[in-house]
This record gives C-alpha cells, sequence and structure tokens, in this order.
C-alpha cells in the first residue's frame, strides 16, 4: 500500500473505496502491520485486533461489491481508548485488576461507529483508569516525535497512534484535558464536545461531572466526520441531551470573515509559559487575523482559581466511582493513583461544593464572553510533552491542564489543533473553544487555520 | 479563613470519621499531598459566590419517560 494513505482522510480514503481503487483488506491488513511494527517502540495498544478486524475488512469489501453503504466510515480502521466496554473484547482501563475482564456491552459512541462502518483494530494504552499516571504493568505511551518522552495522557495510546498513522479515528475521554493535552503533545486534532454531546454510556466513569467522550485524528475534517457520526441522545446516558446533530463537514470554510475571535490574555501571557510556546501560539493567532477573523482581548474574572476547582472536584468524585474496588483491592492501583483516590476520601464536602459554586461563577464569565466573540483560543499546554505524565495532585498536574480544565469545568466544546512546533522540535496545540453546542464554529476555525497552517503535512520521523 | 494545616494523627481521625479507616497506616504518606490540595482549595473561597446555585444541580427533566400515546410532546 502507497504510504501516503497511512495519512489520507477519512473522507479520501471513503472515496478510494467506492472507486474500488483500494480495499478495505487491503488497508486493514496494512495498518495492522504497521500497529506491530511500531507498537514495541510506542507502547500504544494493549489489544490487536487482528483477526477481528480482517473479518470485518472482508466484509466491508462484500459490502462494497454489493452496493451495500453504511456511511463515512465503512471500512475505515479506528481504535478505542481502553476505557470503552466493547463487547467480547478485553477492556482493562489499563489497570492490572481488569486484565482479563470481557464486557458482555460496547459502549454507545464505539458502537456508533461499528454502525457506521468503522473497522476495529485495537484497544489503545492510557493512564491507569484515565487517572493522571500510568500502572507500571502497562509502561508509559512513548510519543512518536520522541519515543524519550510522553505522549500524554490519559488518551496516550490513542494520540500516539493517530500521529504515528496508525487508524483513521480513535476515540478518548477528558476530565481535565486528556484528550487536548495528547492531542498537542503528539500533533494531532483532539475535540472534547460540549458536556452532554456526547454519551458516556458504557465508558468506565472517573468524574462524572467532568468526563467527555470525544475524539482524536489527524485532521479537523475527520473530526467533524467522526463527531457527526458519535453525537446525539442516549437513554443509557442521562447526561446526555436532546439537541439535533448538524452536519459539521459543511461548516467547514477557509475563510474566517466576519469570525470574532477572543484571545484569552490570561493564558497567552502567563509566566508558566516555556520560552518558544507563546511565540508559536501568537503566530497561530495572527494567522487567524490573515483570514478574515476579528481579534478581541478577553480577560475572565477568577480565572487563576480554576486549577483548584478542577482538583477539589476531581479527587473526590473519583474517590467515589472507585470506592468498591478501592476498599476491596487496594493494592491493585500504581500508588500514585491509589494515593489520589484516598486523598478523595479526605477533603470536606464544603470544599467540594464551593467548587460547584465556582463552576456556575465560571461559567457565567464564559458565556459573558461569548456573548461577544465566536471562539476563544489559547495555547493547549504551556509547554512540550515531558519525559513522563505528571500526577494529578501536585503543582506539575494543574499546570498541565491549567488551560483545558476550564472547559471541563463549565463544559463547553474545545478542540486542540497543531500549530507548530517548539524550541525542543516537539508539536504544539492550540486551543479553541465555543459556547454550548458550537462545535461547528470551533471546527469551522480550526479548518481554516489547519489547511492554511500546513502543519497536518509533518509526521512524526518513525512514521516515515 | 485561615485554615491550620493537618498533621498525621489528624489525618488519621478525618479517615476514620469519613469511613475510610483502611488507610489509616497510610496517612502519614498523604499528609503533605492533603495540605497541598487544601491550600489550593483555600483560592476559591476568597471568590464572592454568595447565592450561587452549584453547577450540576439534579435536573429531573432529563429523566424523560416516553410519551404517552395519542399525546405529542
Amino acid at each position: 500500500m502507497n504510504s501516503d494513505l497511512f495519512f489520507a482522510t477519512i473522507t479520501d480514503l471513503g472515496k478510494l473505496y467506492r472507486a474500488k481503487q483500494v480495499s478495505p483488506v487491503e488497508v486493514v491488513q496494512a495498518v495492522l502491520e504497521r500497529a506491530e511494527r511500531l507498537n514495541p517502540r510506542l507502547n500504544a495498544f494493549i489489544t490487536l485486533l487482528r483477526e477481528e478486524a480482517l473479518q470485518a475488512a472482508r466484509q466491508a469489501e462484500q459490502d462494497f461489491v454489493h452496493g451495500v453503504d453504511r456511511g463515512p466510515l465503512q471500512g475505515v480502521p479506528f481504535s478505542l481508548k481502553d476505557i470503552f466496554d466493547t463487547a467480547g473484547i478485553p477492556t482493562t482501563a489499563g489497570s492490572p485488576h481488569w486484565l482479563g475482564r470481557v464486557p458482555d456491552q460496547t459502549a454507545t459512541s464505539a458502537r456508533r461507529l461499528l454502525d457506521a462502518g468503522g473497522i476495529l483494530i485495537g484497544k489503545c494504552n492510557l493512564l491507569e483508569f484515565a487517572y493522571g499516571i500510568v500502572h507500571p504493568e502497562f509502561g508509559q505511551c512513548n510519543n512518536p516525535w520522541d519515543t524519550g518522552r510522553t505522549s500524554g495522557g490519559s488518551s496516550s495510546g490513542s494520540a500516539a497512534s493517530i500521529a504515528a498513522g496508525i487508524g483513521y479515528g480513535s476515540l478518548g475521554t477528558d476530565t481535565g484535558g486528556s484528550i487536548r493535552i495528547p492531542a498537542a503533545y503528539c500533533g494531532v486534532v483532539g475535540l472534547k464536545p460540549t458536556y452532554g454531546r456526547v454519551s458516556r454510556s458504557g465508558v468506565f466513569p472517573l468524574s462524572w461531572s467532568l468526563d467527555h467522550v470525544g475524539t482524536l485524528a489527524r485532521s479537523v475534517e475527520d473530526t467533524a466526520v467522526l463527531l457527526g457520526i458519535i453525537a446525539g441522545r442516549d437513554d443509557l446516558d442521562v447526561s446526555s441531551v436532546h439537541v439535533a446533530v448538524p452536519d459539521y463537514r459543511a461548516a467547514l470554510t477557509r475563510r474566517l470573515d466576519g469570525v470574532r475571535v477572543g484571545v484569552l490574555e490570561q493564558h497567552m501571557d502567563h509566566h508558566d509559559l516555556r520560552p518558544g510556546v507563546g511565540e508559536v501560539t501568537w503566530a497561530a493567532v495572527r494567522q487567524l487575523e490573515k483570514l478574515g477573523a476579528t481579534l478581541v482581548p478577553i480577560s475572565l474574572t477568577g480565572l487563576e482559581e480554576a486549577d483548584a476547582a478542577m482538583l477539589v472536584t476531581i479527587l473526590p468524585e473519583a474517590t467515589v466511582a472507585h470506592e468498591e474496588m478501592l476498599r476491596a483491592h487496594p493494592e491493585c492501583y500504581a500508588e500514585a493513583t491509589r494515593q489520589q483516590l484516598e486523598l478523595g476520601a479526605l477533603l470536606p464536602t464544603v470544599d467540594y461544593l464551593r467548587a460547584q459554586q465556582y463552576r456556575t461563577r465560571l461559567m457565567n464569565e464564559f458565556m459573558a464572553a461569548l456573548r461577544n466573540v465566536d471562539v476563544l483560543v489559547n495555547p493547549t499546554v504551556a509547554f512540550e510533552a515531558p519525559a513522563e505524565d505528571p500526577v494529578v495532585a501536585a503543582g506539575e498536574g494543574s499546570d498541565e491542564a491549567r488551560r483545558t480544565c476550564p472547559y471541563n469545568l463549565t463544559g463547553l466544546p474545545a478542540i486542540s489543533v497543531p500549530c507548530g512546533f517548539g524550541p525542543q522540535g516537539l508539536p504544539l496545540g492550540l486551543q479553541i473553544a465555543a459556547a454550548p453546542f458550537a462545535e461547528g464554529t470551533l471546527l469551522r476555525v480550526a479548518y481554516a487555520y489547519e489547511m492554511h497552517a500546513g502543519w497536518r503535512e509533518r509526521h512524526p520521523p518513525m512514521a516515515g | 479563613m485561615k485554615r491550620l494545616n493537618l498533621d498525621a494523627a489528624q489525618v488519621s481521625l478525618l479517615a476514620l470519621w469519613a469511613g475510610f479507616d483502611f488507610t489509616i497506616e497510610r496517612c502519614a504518606l498523604l499528609v503533605p499531598q492533603l495540605n497541598w490540595v487544601l491550600d489550593e482549595a483555600r483560592k476559591i473561597e476568597r471568590l464572592e459566590r454568595a447565592g450561587l446555585e452549584p453547577a450540576n444541580t439534579f435536573s429531573p427533566c432529563l429523566w424523560r419517560l416516553p410519551e404517552p400515546a395519542g399525546e405529542k410532546a
């Protein structure tokens, strides 16, 4: 298979299938071989599904031959963070305690990708239960741009595999930045939709009021395709909402005339930005202006307290989610994960409730700003990929999630799109956020930027 | 509001009161992180919040039964 095809968009791959220029069996076979070749260095997959994927590819090929068209994902290989339940397929959540656990149901969002014809090739490595640290039995997922560094967490394997050209999309979860942070570190597109936009049924919770299911992909267009498939109300998830799902691809344009871009000052010029990150981000913001957007400086009162509110919310919610397992098998957790779960049991209720009041206040601030602008922009993370993932309940964890967690606290949609490289030669992300259910708007801005910036054409050296 | 830093014995009592007695022997280990987290929580205290309803309040409207036959939504 032509190596360029590993980096094709979902839409282009679908066109080639329908024109009979390439077959799903050929593509799935090549993608699996690529995964087997690169995984020893990346550690991106916990489970590879060779036989199941090839069988599904043969079915997709027959469907094309017989004119059966299941949708935009027919024959397209994708992966899942290994915290999405998959019927008949092991789902470990990155925990040795769950080795051998085989669910009998498939998570709704994963089911929707399968129903649209997608071919599941594997389950991706992650931080233990998506909570801040990797379990040593699974090991760190390495960054394809520099395998001596982390790919970021917690949707680690999803981001690393997509960056390395293994599959055409992956689902992840994002509680404080766990889609957008690895997306930024690995140079791919990571979308956390609005709270309630995508069902979380069949995904083990970390922190109910902060958890989101979203996508990792190599392009904004692919992101729009994937979101269009997984979005929408699900009766199995009471937090999912009855809001119509638009055609996200139709919203993509190359110009941004009339779009008002709010530049979040506190996150653009904060002292925690490492050298080079501010310059790269400002260059991206100036590019938006060249595309026709109007820049508006925005400052939000109380934004600095978001780190604290995030911490005080996630710690007790995660402890409640894990309480049964923590009491019965505390030794099954990595030490840092266990400590975080124990800390959650010791926080005063009043602190938790103050944090929830703070979230209402923060939402009011964001909504006031979003009455005057269409999107907000800032760097996704203040630095390039570190050697290891920082723990949540420590200063480094707060530094990493400082710019992403406000959108978990408020539930607003946010995307990270590659915007260049830092001084160490590693990718950086531009975060774009919008009003509730305005994913179409942020995809439009991200797409216009991506088309003109050209970062999508650059791939990690190991992916060549 | 000023809060005092906790020591291992006080954290052990907290764990006991919270019903997490199995963590008691590990409290000395948790003290520095807990004090750091409580320091972080203190940041929220200084913001005006009076009268604000907490986010994610229970919403019965999300729990909808199927419409009875013959009735329109």
